[in-house]
């Protein structure tokens, strides 16, 4: 028997990754149509004080009779005692989730996936791009900076939907806008309300908000999350104006069943979503066929 | 490693039906049976049933240590409280030939080393692997892979055929144990069964056609060169996406759960069952988007999974030349005709090296 | 308790049948719902107030028609099973080829039918339908599984992967391979391949798995012995309304290289 296989089988039984914790709904709240925010504590206390992740990184929830969905986490490592997730309604199993209500169980596993490079982000600026829910994930990293601001250079966000009535986290993102270590460019699809034109610096696409951006692109770390199709533009426009691909980080979505590397269904080319992803440089993108 | 001489033994083949009782006798044993005109592992009754000389079954014995249709766990719907219901039996999977050999250690890389499955390892701790060597047929090309010997695979026992007696080779302490228990039926190894020994793998080496064997150096690369081949389109012009071919391969592991409520609502099971790459739900998420919406695309993901994915995740090529996809593959589509399409080499060319090769 | 009811209309009934046979279940069932309307197998029926509607059979008369609009009305699920109802089933596969007339003069003759009929549709055609069952039968497994999962508040799941899937993993030579007629790489699975496990090539009852590849699955056939005609028709059979999505490749028999 080769060694690394007699290696392999002869451990003992590990703790079963695919058990979840069992967790309390403690918060929800509607942010926009069909999108609300589910805030969790675990059952377990253990499991609360030592609950880590990094900004990026994604957990298998167990919705009750459903099934198990992955979705990013939406709130910052920095900021403990919660656990909380941005869910759009829009398939059978976020459909029973958006049924529950606070105080009701689900089930937790994780966190799982690479996240932001964070530690290699340091020291640098930092351009946040968000498109429609894609906002969720990088609410995580937004937070994470914001907590530790001295260690990170400039931080521009940019941020498109649809119309404000999608805007998520509407009253952070205008309290962000105040603030005077950061700066924040949003935009809108078109303007219908008064409050679209209240909210947005611009109308149109987010990749025209990426000119506006005053960053030296060498020294810049950008993370972008949005809808698939907005990827191959947003990476087309930001390496016309000269960031480097290696220091764009992109998120994906792929269908998951177990988060870990062994349900098969999230594979982008030769890699994982789940546990060599979900956060991509757009490097990747050149080998990786049919990422974006 | 596995070939210490004073470990190695000589089993007469008179003494095979007994050898096998003596199995039954230890634990549940799984052996290859005929079924119409295949042959199937399924766990035996009757050792008389044995089929010792078979060429393939319909599926590799992954069956037994990754069940298709298995139970995760289940949880009540008012507490949420988990509960796994999961047994593991000893058993010994008897006639495994080489290239499923090498499959499982492709599964045990993919279980065992990263985020490791305890059910798995579990199911894999109470396995015990007997290897048999054997013949290939057309379908076969495990010379290509490096798959076509057992050497530093990850099993307990390995017979191999030298006329009167099976050369047997011990891979691990449950293989000797096994040994030492029906001692009475071994012989001891001599000089000319060794020679035997030697000569059965040039022996097998020549019974492939090389010139229908494919090419597979350097193949993650020749993959990614050639990702925007016409080959594909053809081929998933004729493929029906009906996932025989991962269903029956040995290394493919890709599954789907599901959460399956019981009629009285009081608990619901998470069952995990066998699925397929080539099927469209595969790739779709909620919303209703394909990330891999043609035939082309999924027909190729196979190809590309095997050749490049498995090198990069764990660092073997995910294919073992078992030749089953070809074989069972209801549009006769052939894993060694699309890489020997892809390579460049005419298909004509190809034509006449098969005839001349069926005329000799 | 939920209120379900389980409706025929024009079909053999065997659906309904089927889930009479589903004994066990349907008595653990019975403490969680009230079947309040189910003619075949009970005298006292309203349909009034339903939760689930299960509704069996294609529509084909005027009755039909009405019975099923008014169960829609008072329904808030409604449920089409067997391939009667998904489908339009048998009586629908020669939808495309003759008009109705001449369908009933075939049938019954000069004199017609007493009763206002139409071209048998599936139920979809005629009022929403939220989920579908196919199957000639419908499998009973299924059918557990939907009621268990609507009663827990959770849509069913049922991938559409070819009957292929189950007919493999139980272990059977394949039939197209033999030469045998078989339907199974572009039908809906669900089934567990009975007809295949038993020798018999699949009829295709359960319609159309996710992207079918008509092309090869006729160009299979004839390469085994049925002329382009006979395979579309057998193709045909169970397809009724989704038959306009079979299509034969131009040339059919250059893939013996």
């Amino acid at each position: 028997m080769k060694k690394s296989l007699e290696k392999l089988l002869n451990k003992p039984l590990p703790v079963d990754p695919f058990m979840p914790q069992r967790a309390v709904i403690t918060d929800i709240e509607e942010l926009a149509p069909d999108h609300k925010k589910f805030s969790f504590a675990f059952c377990d206390e253990s499991v609360n004080d030592s609950w880590n992740h990094i900004p990026g990184q994604f957990v298998m929830l167990t919705v009750p009779g459903a099934g198990e969905i992955p979705i990013s986490i939406c709130s910052s490592p920095t900021r403990k005692g919660t656990v909380e997730l941005t869910v759009r309604k829009v398939g059978r199993k976020t459909e029973v989730l958006h049924r529950l209500k606070p105080g009701d169980y689900v089930a937790i596993r994780g966190p799982y996936g690479n996240g932001f490079p964070v530690g290699i982000m340091e020291g640098h600026n930092v351009l946040i791009i968000a498109g429609g829910l894609g906002i969720a994930p990088l609410r995580s990293l937004i937070w994470y900076i914001l907590d530790r601001r001295h260690r990170f250079k400039e931080v521009y966000i940019l941020y498109g939907t649809r119309s404000y009535e999608y805007v998520l986290y509407k009253e952070e993102l205008k309290r962000l806008r105040e603030r005077n270590d950061l700066k924040c460019l949003y935009t809108l699809d078109k303007f219908e309300t008064e409050e679209d034109r209240r909210w947005a610096d611009r109308k149109g696409l987010l990749t025209e908000l990426i000119p506006m951006v005053e960053l030296e692109p060498s020294e810049t770390f950008v993370a972008v999350c949005g809808p698939p199709v907005a990827y191959r533009f947003i990476g087309k426009e930001l390496l016309k104006h000269g960031y480097p691909e290696s220091q764009i980080f992109v998120s994906l979505e792929r269908k998951m069943e177990c988060g870990i590397g062994k349900c098969g269904h999230c594979q982008i080319g030769y890699k994982f979503a789940c546990i060599d992803g979900p956060v991509f440089p757009l490097w990747d993108t050149k080998n990786l066929p049919e990422m974006i | 490693m596995d070939f210490h001489i004073e470990r190695a033994k000589v089993l007469p083949k008179s003494n095979l039906a007994k050898f096998l009782e003596g199995l039954k006798n230890l634990s549940t044993l799984i052996a290859p049976v005929k079924k119409g005109d295949k042959f199937i592992f399924s766990e035996i009754e009757k050792v008389s049933d044995v089929a010792v000389n078979y060429t393939r079954t319909i599926l590799p014995p992954k069956k037994f240590l990754v069940p298709y249709r298995r139970e995760r766990f289940s949880y009540s719907t008012d507490t949420l409280q988990f509960n796994k219901e999961f047994k593991v039996r000893d058993q010994i999977i008897f006639g495994v030939h080489s290239c499923d050999l090498h499959g499982i250690s492709i599964l045990d890389s993919v279980y065992l080393k990263e985020n490791p499955d305890p059910r798995y390892l579990e199911i894999r701790k109470r396995t015990v692997l007997i290897g048999i060597s054997c013949m290939p047929d057309e379908f076969c090309f495990c010379l290509s892979t490096g798959t076509a010997f057992p050497d530093g695979a990850n099993w307990d026992l390995f017979l191999t055929d030298i006329g009167a007696d099976y050369f047997v080779t011990i891979g691990s302490p449950k293989g000797d144990e096994i040994v030492l228990k029906l001692r009475k039926l071994f012989k001891d190894i001599e000089k000319k069964d060794l020679y035997l020994y030697k000569e059965s793998t040039s022996k097998k080496k020549k019974a492939f056609k090389l010139e229908k064997l494919p090419d597979l150096e350097r193949i993650s690369q020749l993959i990614e060169l050639e990702y925007d081949s016409e080959v594909w389109k053809e081929g998933s012009e004729r493929c029906l996406g009906c996932g025989t071919c991962t269903n029956v391969c040995p290394t493919c592991f890709c599954y789907t759960s599901v959460d399956v409520p019981t009629l009285d609502g009081k608990k619901v099971k998470r069952i995990e069952f066998t699925t397929s790459c080539q099927y469209p739900y595969y790739s779709l998420v909620a919303g209703g988007h394909y990330f891999k919406p043609d035939r082309a695309s999924r027909f190729k993901h196979r190809y590309y999974h095997k050749f490049v994915g498995y090198p990069y995740q764990i660092e073997k090529l995910g294919c073992v030349g078992c030749g089953r996809c070809s074989a069972e593959c209801p549009a006769g589509i052939s894993i060694v005709e699309t890489i020997n399409r892809l390579r460049g080499i005419d298909e004509k060319e190809l034509r006449e090296a098969t005839e001349q090769a069926s005329s000799r | 308790m939920v209120r379900i009811g389980i409706m025929g209309l024009t079909g053999c009934s065997g659906c309904q049948c089927e889930i009479l046979n589903c004994q066990e279940a349907l008595l653990k069932m019975l403490k969680r719902v009230s079947i309040n309307f189910f003619p075949l197998a009970q005298d006292d029926n309203s349909l009034e107030d339903l939760d689930i509607l299960f509704v069996e059979g294609s529509v084909t008369t005027e009755e039909d028609e009405r019975k099923v609009k008014k169960g829609r009305e008072v329904s808030s699920l409604l449920v089409a099973i067997g391939s009667c109802a998904c489908y339009g089933g048998v009586q629908s596969q020669r939808n495309d080829e003759v008009s109705l007339t001449e369908m009933v003069k075939a049938v019954y003759g000069e004199k017609g039918v007493p009763v206002k009929v139409s071209k048998p549709r599936a139920v979809s055609e005629v009022v929403e339908v939220d989920y579908e069952l196919p199957g000639c039968p419908l499998d009973k497994k299924q059918f557990v599984y939907t009621v268990a999962s609507l009663l827990s508040g959770v849509k069913p799941f049922f991938p559409k992967i070819p009957v292929c899937h189950e007919c493999k993993l139980s272990e059977n030579e394949c039939l197209i391979l033999k030469g045998i007629p078989c339907q199974g790489p572009v039908t809906f699975s669900g089934c567990g391949a009975p007809c295949t496990s038993a020798g018999v090539g699949c009829q295709g009852c359960r319609g159309n798995c996710d992207f079918p590849n008509f092309e090869e699955m006729v160009s299979l056939l004839t390469q085994r012995g049925l002329s382009v005609e006979d395979a579309v028709k057998f193709l045909k059979v169970f397809r009724g309304y989704t038959a306009k999505e079979i299509k034969v490749r131009g040339v059919v028999d250059e893939k013996g290289a």
